[in-house]
């Protein structure tokens, strides 16, 4: 019995980086434009479709070379996003900038039907396999998504406290109007926080494939528990978005061994109601 | 911009009796239902309207709330044989207990939690619906759901449950004007234009908004009770997020805090995606690019369009920049 | 200023939009006939009947074409069974067609996109049954069917379903509601007994989606095994779950040694890495889904090594009805057909031999016909009616093979 609850922690830890990957991605686009970005699953799924559907299997390419033109790519689409959806919305009130977004996810899948087809795939050979201490198995997608987590909050808390343009991103995410009189150019800082959103999209996107498998539908829950992530961990604090991602995924597999499973996608949503009730700034009480 | 107050009502009388007439010319079946269903989405839509509309808090929990009402009203009459309109009561009743119990925590804040929250209720509500196989059918729903009687006169066929539903959404249309126009509607609207005020004034903001979302939530109760009856039969597959954004984007079509508007947005947005059929595979993607650009470019709604219409016919608006 | 165009523009745009909605009568009628000529991509010549077809109720049956609807979930969260429905039951209609038609006329298909939703998929069968159809095949989802059964008894005309819900026979009692898979009843009963009697088994595993797919066989394999007095443990899914972990580690910690998985496709290729991975090495017997092309596709071999399949239809079925279908399919389409193309294949040639038989396109003469099917050879097995409309009544039984699925036997099972 004790084995199992091990294996459910590590489980557990595996996934909330998943979500907390998304915590932050999403995050990311709220504190620079204020825009809470519900089309982030679709795009999401869209960096799975660029480098599966067109890379990997159109193309035949190896992954790494896969791996870095997704991201030229989707840094590219990141500019025309922002250009044509984000930056206009900026000004608008949220329920504009939510439907607008909601809608872009929209016209992302039935773009993806209409040009990779409806037929879900996968990746042959794409980080699969697992890893095994004693009884304990991991999979190394997910071992992937850890590292790859930690090197993005390191490297993104760098870029953010050392650089200037991230210095640039964090007074935006303080107070637009008063950066924009203090002579920075909110707007590029705009373009350069979606497209690296984008960026972190496109990567959860790929190393997921292996778990999810390329499909349209591939990444709705994991969207909607990222959101749920980002509110536990403190609204708009990259880090907290870590701890809230593994709380959930903690807490959902140990509600598993009480309730029977197919309750267990609550216990996220659950928790997330009981933040805001009990304790609304989050685990780390830092929010921004 | 801004369309009179008188105007405004002779549109909305005008449009309610345009709504009585289409049966009388349309038999089909096919446009009878879509009429249902456009009715059905109004009636949310005006509840939608307080707290969304007027009050500026984002509600994504609509399909949850909705789910509710249909729930109740319809394992209430199906499974004990209480009379429909009893059952429909007793939907609105539930709305009323959510409206509170939700807002609370939700409306506690500023900012995105009420979308949050709603959505995070709306996903729960769901996955109840789907696993509690032996109340709620699951995916597999509940059929034989009584349809109602008034008197002598069942309510039998789809134009019968129309002239009803449309007789309940002028009685709800008139009811949401009277509240607009009260004190709880100027309130609601401070809430979104003047937070500031309200609290000089000794107000607490949070009661205002839980009451406007009571009141989206009695709304939205109904208008699923009354779904539930008009199909006979509900599956937890269509309580989605989808349908929650779906009665949002109607609100935003239309025009946000205008009653008008919400009429207006309930029938374009039932009715285009069914218009768009003939793209065949691509008319989904257009109607999604339409409502893209109606948010982008058009944030006041369909029924600023009219202001601008007559504002070109006259060549000098008389009112300019308000907000509707 | 620019904006400011760019904005009167789209204005102007979303008007007209408006004004087609709120016109009333004449624009949707007009619309409507418009629709008839607009069925996606039907290779069948259909310029010469225009005409006919759209003159009213009965003006299809007695034009030069055959209207048949199709309520298929072309977009939505399963738009590949769309896809597939759409093209099964093209092929059959070309098929037809080019060897001249019925009763010398040609057929036609209508597709409307339900959308996997309800109130899409109402409207989807309201506005074929508005096109003077005389059959429609669709939807596939139990939910749709149920939703819509009522749509079609009142205008009329028979509908043949890909729907597996026992819902459908047990709650409702709709004369023109005929099945064309094996109702879930029959499939999941095939596992269960396929489980115990010929792999031995004495304690099994159920992993199924709590879906109406899921949640029926569910029930099904439940009865069973306890009216055998088989000790079993259930464990469930929803529709989107990405990680199983606890539901396969509660199985195997509960030391089963069988599982029977009866899910959807994208939670079938999960279940199956996950059961890999996470060690629960017992054999496993799946529904229809794992011997599809398509997620054999999403899995690797190895993971499928202990796997059997119940289904109403593989690809490996040696045959020669399937074979030929198979090859027609990939000379077609350059896939190999799955479950929802051969459903509605053969569906379509079974609404051929009815009107034949009825020697008339008058729904209820179809609908009589129906109801008389007794003996009819197609891709998918042999139609023969039963008292409750339903046209299957076995499975398929495969071994997963290099993760191929490889046609065991064919199990007729007595109702």
């Amino acid at each position: 019995m004790s084995g199992i609850i091990v294996q459910l922690i590590i489980s557990g830890i595996a996934m909330g980086f998943i979500y907390a990957l998304v915590g932050i991605e999403y995050t990311l686009i709220w504190n620079a434009s204020g825009v809470l970005n519900f089309s982030h699953d679709k795009l999401i799924t869209l960096g799975a479709y660029i480098f599966g559907g067109t890379y990997i299997l159109g193309m035949n390419m190896g992954f790494i070379p896969g791996i870095i033109l997704s991201i030229i790519t989707v840094a590219v689409m990141g500019i025309i996003i922002a250009k044509v959806i984000f930056i206009p919305l900026r000004n608008l009130t949220m329920i504009y900038t939510i439907m607008a977004t909601v809608m872009l996810g929209k016209i992302i899948v039935e773009a993806i039907r209409l040009y990779w087809g409806p037929v879900p795939f996968s990746v042959p050979d794409f980080l699969v396999g697992t890893v095994k201490f004693n009884n304990i198995v991991i999979s190394i997608a997910n071992i992937a998504i850890i590292i790859t987590a930690s090197i993005c909050v390191c490297a993104l808390q760098l870029f953010l406290y050392k650089t200037k343009p991230g210095k640039a991103m964090r007074c935006v995410a303080q107070n637009r109007n008063a950066s924009q009189l203090m002579g920075i150019d909110v707007k590029t800082v705009m373009v350069i926080t979606i497209i690296i959103s984008m960026i972190i999209c496109c990567l959860i996107g790929i190393l997921v494939s292996p778990l999810l498998n390329i499909s349209t539908t591939m990444s709705n829950m994991i969207g909607l528990k990222g959101f749920a992530a980002g509110v536990i961990g403190g609204f708009g604090y990259l880090p907290g978005a870590i701890i809230g991602g593994l709380v959930i995924g903690i807490v959902e597999n140990m509600a598993s061994m009480i309730f029977p499973s197919v309750y267990k996608d609550i216990a996220a949503f659950v928790l997330l109601i009981a933040f805001l009730l009990v304790r609304p700034k989050g685990i780390t009480g830092k929010t921004r | 911009m801004k369309i009179s107050a008188k105007n405004q009502y002779l549109w909305i009388g005008a449009l309610f009796i345009a709504f009585a007439a289409v049966p009388v010319f349309i038999h089909n079946n096919y446009y009878i239902t879509i009429l249902n269903q456009m009715v059905i989405n109004m009636i949310v839509v005006f509840g939608l309207n307080f707290i969304t509309g007027l009050t500026g808090q984002m509600n994504l929990g609509t399909a949850g709330i909705y789910a509710i009402g249909a729930y109740t009203s319809a394992l209430l009459s199906r499974n004990l044989g209480i009379s429909p309109w009893l059952t429909m009561m007793a939907a609105i009743f539930a709305g009323f207990l959510l409206g509170r119990g939700l807002g609370y925590p939700s409306l506690k804040m500023k900012g995105v939690y009420l979308s949050l929250t709603t959505l995070a209720f709306s996903e729960i509500v769901r996955i109840f619906a789907t696993n509690l196989i032996d109340i709620t059918g699951g995916t597999q729903g509940l059929n034989n759901i009584p349809r109602f009687g008034i008197g002598p006169f069942m309510l039998d066929s789809n134009v019968k449950y129309f002239y009803f539903i449309l007789l309940i959404a002028v009685i709800m249309c008139v009811l949401s004007i009277r509240i607009v126009h009260s004190k709880w509607g100027r309130e609601f609207r401070a809430v979104k234009d003047n937070p500031d005020a309200i609290e000089s004034l000794g107000l607490d903001i949070k009661k205002i908004k839980i009451r406007a979302f009571t009141l989206a939530a009695m709304y939205g109760a109904f208008g699923g009770a009354l779904y539930a009856h008009f199909n006979g039969y509900i599956t937890s597959l269509s309580f989605t997020t989808d349908l929650s954004i779906n009665y949002v984007i109607i609100l935003m079509v239309g025009g946000i805090g205008n009653i008008l508007g919400n009429m207006i947005g309930s029938i374009v947005v039932t009715l285009l995606p069914e218009l768009l059929r003939f793209l065949g595979d691509y008319y989904q993607i257009t109607y999604c690019t339409l409502v893209l650009i109606s948010a982008l470019f058009l944030p006041n709604g369909l029924v600023s369009l009219y202001g601008k219409i007559t504002g070109l016919m006259k060549s000098k608006s008389t009112s300019e920049g308000g907000e509707s | 200023m620019k904006k400011r165009n760019l904005k009167s523009l789209m204005a102007a745009l979303l008007a007209i939009s408006m004004l087609a909605g709120c016109s009333g009568g004449g624009a949707q009628t007009a619309a409507s006939n418009a629709d008839t000529t607009a069925p996606a991509d039907s290779g069948s010549s259909a310029a010469a009947n225009e005409g006919e077809s759209s003159a009213g109720d009965a003006g299809a049956a007695e034009g030069d074409t055959i209207l048949i609807g199709v309520s298929a979930s072309i977009t939505g969260s399963a738009p590949t069974n769309g896809m597939r429905t759409e093209q099964g039951a093209q092929m059959a209609v070309d098929e037809i067609n080019a060897a001249g038609g019925v009763l010398g006329k040609q057929l036609e298909l209508y597709v409307a996109d339900d959308g996997g939703v309800q109130d899409t998929g109402i409207n989807a069968t309201n506005l074929i049954a508005s096109q003077g159809v005389v059959a429609q095949v669709g939807p596939t989802l139990s939910g749709l069917a149920l939703a819509v059964e009522g749509i079609v008894s009142e205008a009329q005309y028979p509908i043949l379903v890909g729907a597996t819900s026992p819902k459908l026979v047990t709650t409702i009692d709709n004369q023109w509601l005929f099945r064309v898979r094996a109702s879930d009843t029959i499939q999941a009963q095939l596992a269960a007994v396929y489980a115990t009697e010929n792999l031995g088994c004495t304690k099994i595993g159920l992993f199924t989606n709590s879906n109406d797919y899921g949640s029926g066989a569910r029930t099904v394999v439940e009865e069973y095994l306890t009216e055998k007095g088989i000790e079993f443990v259930s464990e469930s899914h929803n529709t989107g779950d990405t990680d199983m972990t606890s539901q396969v580690l509660k199985l195997k910690d509960a030391g089963v040694d069988c599982v029977i998985v009866w899910t959807d496709d994208a939670e079938t290729a999960l279940a199956a890495r996950q059961f890999y991975d996470l060690g629960l090495d017992v054999p496993v017997i799946g529904s229809t889904s794992i011997s599809t092309p398509q997620v054999n596709e999403l899995c690797q071999p190895e993971w499928l090594d202990n796997w059997y399949s119940c289904t109403d239809f593989t690809t490996s079925n040696d045959s020669e009805l399937v074979q030929t279908f198979v090859k027609a399919f990939n000379d077609k389409y350059g896939e190999d057909p799955e479950l929802y193309a051969v459903t509605y294949y053969s569906a379509i040639y079974l609404l051929k031999d009815a009107m034949e038989r009825a020697g008339s396109t008058d729904p209820s003469a179809i609908r009589d016909a129906l109801a008389e099917t007794d003996g009819l050879e197609v891709p998918i097995g042999t139609y023969k009616a039963n008292d409750m409309r339903e046209m299957i009544h076995g499975g398929t039984i495969c071994k997963m093979v290099d993760g191929k699925a490889q046609f065991l036997e064919y199990v007729l099972v007595e109702d």
